[in-house]
Formats: structure tokens, sequence, C-alpha cells
């Protein structure tokens, strides 16, 4: 047994690792992306791969644990939006190998465009999820999760919190690594072929089987009840359960939560115990609701108790609790500071021309490009989610306005080609404005198709681009402004659509692929 | 008690989740519990960030409730304060007096007049980095001004230094120095 300080994302990928992993697949965000990087530095020889986008990351994992391997995906809140094709009508199909997917939610919205809680899409998608509360639980449950999935043959969510993800603690280990699988094909179609005819009794079967998913949750130790004092019980669950521990005095009744579907029997022993309940989660009050319909003690998110949006901090919870609660007022009107391009990135001097070529609209994407939306620039007009700045500009461009599309290399890849296949096809007239750093910056670095490191085949923009008979010119920001103004000039004035590839490799996140 | 809940306050760049993780590696070596948060994204483009670290013998949460941090450190005058609500009643403040580039201007000697006020110890910490070897270790003499206030002595943060710092050793060994006696001076 030894003890090391580990983030949770590190805690998963070594808990991946000690379950006997055999393929490790993802596509990067904020707070998922660093457990796919921490088996990449583990020298476990779990081999990772940074797919596409989500959805190919999901389904790689699927097709893996066709296999018979164990295989864990992971992405953050927004990735599973873009994976949830596969993974609902994988919870049909079931799995072979151990499936697991660990997604990164990121109450607060700290480095996201929204915040969902993915305990509610493992419920809608009807298979088991698990929440851990500290990066010891994350390790330990991760191990679970694989159990689990293989011994139900359902994929399991492991669902996470940037608290959770980017939080280290110090994590217990014992060193038996599990052997991986063995590489088995067991077709049944019956199964694996989700035509209505199949999926219908597949569907059937999955609603009988909820039973036995509320039996394991049951019996599984990450949920603790104590019946203590009738006056008061507080329901917790993951990380907002570590906050309520330190607020906890030990007579209040506790029920902590980590597993989903929820432990029936625990909750309504509880709820005869105590007279008054307050529940604290992260995210949406899934707890609370399945509580508050029976009884009106129950105090939480739906009755104004806590607060509905953004992350549970300790501060919340011992107001929620009457504890007392003070602190000196926060200093106002010191400077703000606004995050900025790094000092000498391409980006700036091609927003700047974008500017000065003044179109009625740009469409804008995710990355560290999304600044441009903000001052000093404040060149792009929309930002929706990936992909989005090439699809919207379709329908302004179908709406007769001639927008103007931009998106880094990554997103490109991710959902960038679909909706540039349909600008071709419908000879949609717009201008495509790529910012090729040649890498994921925004995210910490990670790898495009375009990479030709450890042997893999380069996919560059420019066979992309060209197989989809996209007139495309490659610019270097660097050059001259008026010669820069003349090339955007002219890709604009053309009849789209039409693709400006701005090449300025990142020279921040750059260094990392040298050294790496 | 053996509780020590710190907030590092400062701008993306500054070394702000090192110093977070030595406070974090020292405790582990004493046998304590520790728990470290942080928060990365746009961050890491020059704007502000933000560590917590918890130690102590039990240590359930990752966050650090207003009103109640032992330490505020900043790395950055204006990043110290705008975390001033964080800090508890008998709490310590050490800062920087030592601005970070900031696209909006502001005037300095307004800043350092309030954390003043709230009782900040202000050293220049980048000057006695320089004076060490290395302007890259200003964090480093900052963690040297809070050593002081932990439950265990200089030797395991110099020995943290030794196991967890690879590049410059000496200058930021020098850097802790500077920062400790700086404090030691003022008190
Ligand atoms: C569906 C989805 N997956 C992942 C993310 C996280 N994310 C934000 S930006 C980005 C990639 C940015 O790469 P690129 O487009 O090359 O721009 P760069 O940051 O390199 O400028 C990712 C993966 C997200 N916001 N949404
Ligand atoms: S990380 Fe790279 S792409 Fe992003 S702003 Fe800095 S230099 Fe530009």
């Amino acid at each position: 047994m030894s003890r090391q300080l580990w983030t949770g994302d590190e805690a998963v990928a070594w808990g991946a690792i000690q379950a006997g992993c055999s393929l490790s697949a993802a596509y990067p965000g904020t707070p998922a992306s660093e457990i796919q990087e921490a088996i990449g530095r583990s020298g476990s020889g779990v081999p990772i791969y940074w797919c596409i986008n989500e959805k190919v990351a999901y389904e790689t994992a699927l097709g893996a644990s066709y296999a018979n391997q164990r295989a864990l995906v992971s992405m953050k809140h927004v990735g599973l939006n873009v994976a949830m094709d596969p993974f609902v009508n994988s919870v049909f199909t079931g799995v072979n190998g151990g499936l697991v997917l660990a997604v990164g939610d990121d109450p607060s919205m700290y480095s996201s465009q929204n915040e969902q809680d993915s305990r509610l899409l493992a419920a809608f998608a009807k298979t088991f999820c698990l929440e851990p509360s500290d990066p010891q639980e994350a390790f330990t449950m991760t191990q679970t999760a694989f159990e689990i999935s293989e011994r139900l043959r359902l994929p399991v969510l492991l669902r996470l919190v940037t608290r959770v993800c980017y939080g280290e603690g110090s994590v217990a280990t014992d060193s038996t690594r599990r052997p991986v699988n063995e590489t088995l094909l067991r077709h049944d179609r019956r199964r694996w072929v989700v035509v209505p005819s199949h999926a219908k009794l597949l569907h059937k079967e999955l609603n009988a089987r909820q039973r036995e998913l509320e039996a394991i949750s049951e019996d599984l130790p990450f949920n603790e009840i104590h019946l203590l004092s009738k006056e008061r019980g507080i329901i917790a669950s993951g990380v907002a359960y570590a906050h309520v521990r330190e607020h906890w005095n030990g007579a209040d009744s506790l029920l902590k939560i980590g597993s989903y579907p929820l432990p029936r029997s625990l909750l309504k022993r509880f709820l005869e115990h105590c007279q008054e309940i307050i529940v604290v989660e992260e995210g949406e009050p899934l707890v609370e609701r399945a509580l508050a319909r029976l009884d009106p003690k129950v105090h939480g998110k739906l009755d104004g108790t806590l607060p509905r949006e953004w992350e549970m901090t300790p501060d919340l919870v011992a107001q929620a609790l009457s504890l007392p609660y003070s602190h000196r007022p926060a200093e106002v009107g010191l400077p703000p500071r606004y995050p900025g391009f790094c000092v000498g990135c391409g980006y700036n001097r091609a927003f700047a021309a974008l500017k000065r070529l003044a179109p009625p609209v740009v469409t804008g994407d995710i990355g560290c490009y999304s600044l441009a939306a903000f001052p000093p620039l404040e060149v792009i007009d929309t930002i929706v989610c990936m992909g989005a700045s090439i699809g919207m500009a379709l329908g302004l461009a179908y709406s007769g306005i001639k927008p103007v599309a931009v998106l880094g290399d990554s997103t490109f890849f991710h959902s960038g080609l679909p909706p540039m296949v349909d600008a071709v096809h419908n000879r949609a007239d717009l201008l495509v404005l790529i910012l090729d750093n040649e890498i994921t910056a925004m995210t910490g670095g990670q790898p495009t198709p375009a990479w030709d490191n450890d042997g893999k085949a380069p996919v560059t923009l420019e066979r992309v681009l060209g197989g989809l008979g996209v007139p495309f010119q490659v610019v270097n920001p660097y050059h001259p402004e008026a010669e820069l103004d003349e090339v955007f000039r002219q890709a604009y004035a053309q009849p789209g659509p039409m693709a400006l590839i701005s090449r300025s490799p990142c020279l921040t996140e750059g260094k990392r692929r040298k050294a790496a | 008690m053996n509780k020590v809940d710190v907030v590092i306050a400062g701008v993306g760049g500054q070394g702000n989740l090192l110093v977070a993780g030595l406070i974090a590696k020292a405790a582990l070596s004493q046998g304590l519990e520790a728990k470290r948060s942080e928060i990365k994204g746009l961050a890491q483009r020059g704007g502000s960030v933000q560590s917590l670290v918890r130690i102590g013998e039990t240590v359930w949460s990752p966050l650090i409730e207003q009103g109640s941090a032992d330490i505020l450190l900043g790395l950055e005058p204006v990043e110290a304060l705008r975390y001033i609500q964080y800090l508890a009643p008998i709490g310590k403040a050490i800062a920087s007096s030592n601005f970070a580039t900031n696209p909006v201007s502001f005037s300095q000697e307004e800043i350092l007049i309030k954390a003043r006020k709230h009782g900040f110890f202000l050293l220049p910490a980048t000057e006695l980095a320089k004076q060490a070897g290395s302007v890259q270790s200003a964090n480093i003499v900052l963690l040297g001004a809070a050593s002081h206030f932990f439950p265990f002595p200089a030797e395991v943060f110099r020995q943290v230094i030794e196991e967890n710092v690879k590049r410059f050793l000496e200058e930021n060994l020098k850097a802790f120095e500077l920062g400790r006696q700086a404090i030691a001076i003022q008190q």
C-alpha cells in the first residue's frame, strides 16, 4: 500500500490501468483532458487515442469492448452531447468488455459554454452511474465501474466535476494490476444490430433490468447512512458530500450518495427517520426531485434553500445548515484582468485583418480564438458549440448574408467537416477562416490528425479541403498588413465556399509538442 | 490544530500551481492530509489564477470558505486583494508588491494602500527573486515568507523544494531564504 498525491483525473487514469483497461480514447476538454494525458504519461503501456471528436472516441471504446477488451473513454460534459448517440444506443446493445465513460462536468463554467449534469444523461440512457467525492474515491470507483460494467454488460458513467478532476488529494493504492481480458469475438446480432425488431425487445429487457441496477447500487459501500438525530438529516452526493463533511457536527443524520440509480431503500429509511431533510448535490436537484415528490419536508434547490446554478461550496452548505457564517467584504473596484492571446501569437494579426475586412457577420467557434469576441478585438459575433461556426454560416448564407466562419484546426476536424461538405454541395457563399496553429491549444496542447509523430499518417487541412473541392489559400499572418488585407479581401470577394488557412504555430503549447 | 487553509492568488505563468503543490507535498511528508484545487482554462492566457491548498489531520472539502483562510498568499498585489474575502479575521496576508502587467490601467499606489489597510505583509518578491539569481522564483520567495506560518519547520519546505524543483535549484533555495528573512524582519 502506498500513498500518493493525485488529482481526480490522475486517480481515474490509474484506476483504469489497475483495472486492466487496454484502450483509452478521448477528445480533449476541460476538466477531463488530463485523464488520458495521465495514462499517456504513466508508462503503463495502455495505448491512448486522441480521436477527432467525442462520438468517434466513444465508438472506438465500444469497438474495443466488442472485442472483449476493457476500455475507458473520457470527455467533458458537452462532449457527451456529441457522443450521446452511440452512448444511448450502446445501453441497448450492451457491452462485452467493461466500458467506462468518464465525464468531466464543469459547474460554474470555469472553462465551458454551459453547465449540465451528466448524472441526468446516465439516467436518461438508463445505465449505471458512479459519482466520486474525491481522488481516493475516483481511484476506487473507476475500478468498481469496470467490474459493474462487466457484471451488468452495460457501459458505466463515471460522473466527475471540475473540483474532483483538478482537486489533488492523497490516494492509497495497492499495487496489484488486473491482467487485461483475452481478446474474443462473440457475435450476437440480436444485441448488436439495433434495428427496430431487435431494439423493441432490447428496450423491454433494459427496463426490466433496472431493478438489478438498483440492487447493485443498494449494496455499494459508496452509499453510507448514519441515522442519528431525528430532527435534521443531510443527504449529499459527490464533491458536495466533501463540503458537507467539513461542516457536519456529528449530530445530524447523514446519507452519502455515490451511485445511481439511487439506493432506494436507504433513501426510504432516511426519509422515515428524519423530520427535516436538506439535500446538497452538485448540479441538478436529481436526488432531491426523487424525494421531494414524496415528502414536503425535503429542502434543497427546488425550494430555494440552495441555489440552482453554479458549483456547490462549503459557504453555501454553511448557510443552508444555518451555521454561523461571515467574512470581510470583497474589495470592489479592483482593475479587472482580461485574458488575452499570448504575446506574439499569430491570432492577433489574423483577427486584426478580419476586423479591417469588416464582414457583416463573423460566426465563431471554441478555442483560444474565442477571445476575439472580447475587447479589444470584438470581431466574433457568435459562439455556440464546437463546429457551429460553419453550420450557422450555412444558414446565414442561405438567408442572403455572406458570413465569415472562424474556427481552429482541431475544431475543424472535430465538427467542421460535415457542414463543410454541405457548403460545397449547396455552393454556399461563405468564407471559412481556419486558424491553424497546428495543435489543440486551448485544452493544453493535444495533437491533431495533421501530426505525423509516432509513425502516424498526417491528415492535413490541405488534403481534406482539396478532397472536398474547397478552393483554399494558405496565408502567413505575420506578413505585412497590406499584403494580408489584400488576401482577405480577395478571398471574401470570391463566390464561396472558399477557405483561408491562416497558419502560425502556437507559441506556447507548441513547445510541449517539441518536447514530447 | 494543525489545520492550515491557504489561498494562493496570481496571474497565469507565475508558478501558482507549483507553490500549491509544494505545500501539499510538504504536508504529506509530515503525515498530514492535503487537498489542493485550482482553476485552469482561460486563466492560462494571462487571466487570474487561484489555487487552494488545505492541510490538516483530516481534510474533506477541496474548497475554502470565505472568511476562513489562514494564509492568503498573493503572487501579485491586485490578485491578492481580489480574494481578501477569503481571509480569516486572524489570517495572515502576504503578497508581492511587484505588479504584473495588466491591460487595464490603475493606480499602483492606491492598491498598495488598500493592501496595507488589510494588514498585508508586502515584499518585493520579483526583486528578491532577481537577487537570488532567477526572476522566475518570485513564487518561491513568497513561499519562504509564508513558511513561518505552517505547523512544521522550514527544513521540510527546503526538502520538498530539493525533491521537486529540477531547474535552478540553488537559486530557488536562495529565493526561499530571502522570502523567509523578509518576513522575519517585518514581524
Ligand atoms: C464538444 C466539445 N468538446 C470539447 C470542448 C473543449 N474544447 C474547447 S476548445 C477546444 C479545441 C480547440 O482547438 P482548436 O480549434 O485547434 O483551437 P486552438 O485552441 O488551438 O486555438 C476544445 C477541445 C468543447 N468546448 N466542446
Ligand atoms: S496558446 Fe498558442 S494559440 Fe493560444 S493564444 Fe497562446 S500562442 Fe496563441
